[in-house]
């Protein structure tokens, strides 16, 4: 385990010195990704604006969970930069090159490269995180124990999401392209988790708690840290659906790998 | 199990490729190799060929672990390369002609910083191979480029270089001269005849390339639609198909051929005025029995014998 952790250090310590060799491509994905999460933003409160609390969540408990999503969107994209786009390496039977290599092949393909621009994410998330938790007085009701539950919060959501964006690359290896499958499994659930999710019908609720278990990264933590759910120990539902999800995903992952088909040359 | 077995073994491997045009049409069944067996002995050269599609490199992504066998086992270095890829790969060199394993955009120096860590290669043995290697391969003044602006016979060198540099004992070359100048082809199979001889690492080359071959393999192992055809030292292989042996020969006047009947399994066609390819299968009928038939023609100013090509052997066999 300590050995992976190594080589996965040096991997992408080389892949940020490959990546330095496009400063402009850094640069502009910054700036996109700050243009968009404005709008996401921007959207949402104009919604609360029209509408008034949503489903009992006041704007600064929506702004809170917006900045939960987003800087766990950020966390788990920093290093599934290779998993989004994971079609590439089926289509061209790039995955050879993959599996040649001593080292587990999920491993090999996430440190192919680091997408650092979501670093930014992670920070405007984590600002928002920290506004809208001064200005519901979080730490006078909760003290410390806020900041423990947020930071199990943030991991397990970015592990649920990472678990989400492997078992999409995953599938690829029935389906071959997953470009049609990204919007149903990956961005849709996305924006959706901005909201809370008691605003959705029964179906949908239940989906993310179950398939598409995003419910376990933003709403759930999100409601028992702001009060609107009874039980702190809740929050252990987070961390559990993060171990359950990523091990599930990590199951299809090798089952898929063994399906690969490779390309003729 | 005992002692690992070294080597390669296959035995009865198959691999059936099933695709569906639309997700309920009914299953495409198409058998890439159909049970096949052979074994490779630790030092061995072996020249891997068959014509297109023949399944040549699926076989070789089987015995890599990147394709799962539908049928029969394979053990390389008496590991399993599906159920023990991990540690089998550290064992193996593999280069594919046509697709790059270094990192695009980084200098080949670095590429090989980092196959030192992904390979857990120890300081002192590195220093000791990573110096043979470039010294062998020339790569000295390209050590500080991406591997991006090499042309393919620089990246082809590099690539060899980052496919030994663990010591692997065994070497897989999937067509590694595929686009390159006579001059590159001839220092590469210098290189690889060294690292065969001298180090002993056992090579499976396939190649579409006969002189590759005629060159560098002892041994030879053809297949065709996932079958194997033949298996052996090319003689064996020529005796096997046999090809006629032939020789070209030049009379000092047009020869008499009204009357003349050439003996069985010897045929003769002009390439001149006077001069004849004669073929002839050398099991049948020797040389200079040949000649004396061809004396009463005329007299012979010149001959040359010609050797079959490997091409035209091959050829037969398909």
């Amino acid at each position: 385990m300590a050995a992976w952790w190594n080589i996965y250090r040096i991997l992408v310590r080389y892949s940020i010195r490959a990546e330095r060799q496009y400063p402009w491509n850094f640069f502009f994905n910054l700036l996109f990704h700050v243009l968009m999460l404005t709008a996401e933003l921007a959207t949402v409160l104009l919604i609360l604006a029209r509408v008034g609390p949503i489903a009992g969540w006041s704007a600064k408990d929506i702004i809170f969970l917006f900045g939960l999503v987003t800087a766990e969107g950020g966390g788990f994209r920093i290093f599934a930069a290779e998993l989004h786009d994971f079609d590439k390496y089926l289509v061209h039977g790039e995955f050879d090159a993959i599996l040649i290599r001593p080292a587990p092949s999920l491993l090999s393909v996430i440190t192919r490269s680091i997408d650092i621009g979501q670093a930014a994410m992670i920070l405007q998330g984590l600002a928002l995180l920290a506004w809208a938790s001064w200005r519901l007085h979080l730490m006078a009701v909760d003290g410390w124990a806020v900041w423990l539950a947020m930071g199990l919060a943030l991991v397990s959501g970015s592990v649920i999401w990472f678990a989400m964006v492997t078992a999409l690359a995953a599938l690829g290896f029935w389906t071959t392209r997953t470009d049609d499958l990204a919007p149903v499994i990956l961005y849709g659930p996305e924006t959706a988790a901005q909201y809370p999710l008691s605003i959705y019908p029964q179906a949908i609720r239940w989906l993310f708690f179950s398939v598409l278990p995003i419910g376990f990264g933003g709403y759930l933590p999100a409601a028992v840290i702001l009060h609107k759910m009874a039980g702190s120990w809740m929050i252990v539902g987070s961390v559990a659906a993060a171990a359950a999800s990523l091990a599930a995903a990590l199951g299809l992952w090798s089952w898929g790998v063994r399906r690969y088909t490779s390309t003729g040359t | 199990m005992s002692q690992p077995v070294p080597g390669i073994r296959a035995e009865g491997l198959s691999k059936e490729f099933v695709r569906r045009s639309r997700w309920f049409s009914p299953p495409q069944r198409t058998v890439a190799v159909e049970n096949l067996s052979f074994r490779i002995e630790p030092g061995e050269f072996v020249g891997f060929l068959g014509p297109n599609g023949a399944g040549k490199s699926t076989t070789i992504k089987m015995l890599v672990g990147i394709l799962h066998p539908t049928g029969g086992r394979v053990t390389v270095n008496g590991l399993s390369p599906q159920r023990e890829r991990i540690e089998l790969v550290r064992s193996l060199g593999i280069v594919f002609g046509q697709r790059s394993q270094l990192w695009w955009d980084l200098p080949l120096r670095e590429s090989f910083e980092i196959l030192r860590a992904l390979y857990r290669i120890p300081a002192s043995a590195y220093r000791v191979r990573r110096a043979r290697l470039v010294d062998l391969l020339e790569l000295a003044p390209l050590l500080d480029q991406p591997v991006r602006q090499l042309s393919l016979g620089q990246r082809m060198r590099g690539e060899l270089a980052g496919a030994l540099l663990h010591s692997p004992p065994v070497l897989f070359l999937d067509e590694p001269t595929i686009g390159l100048d006579i001059a590159v082809k001839s220092s590469l199979r210098h290189f690889l005849r060294q690292i065969n001889r001298e180090d002993g690492v056992t090579i499976l080359l396939t190649t579409h390339d006969m002189s590759d071959v005629e060159q560098l393999c002892s041994r030879m192992l053809v297949i065709n639609h996932g079958r194997k055809v033949f298996d052996g030292a090319r003689a064996e292989l020529e005796a096997a198909v046999g090809v006629p042996h032939a020789v070209e020969v030049s009379f000092e006047n047009p020869p008499r051929l009204e009357g003349w009947t050439p003996p069985p399994t010897v045929a003769m066609q002009a390439t001149g005025t006077d001069t004849f390819l004669v073929e002839f299968n050398r099991e049948r009928i020797s040389l200079a029995q040949v000649l004396e038939e061809l004396r009463t023609l005329g007299t012979i100013r010149d001959l040359a014998l010609k050797e079959p090509s490997l091409d035209r052997v091959i050829e037969e066999l398909y």
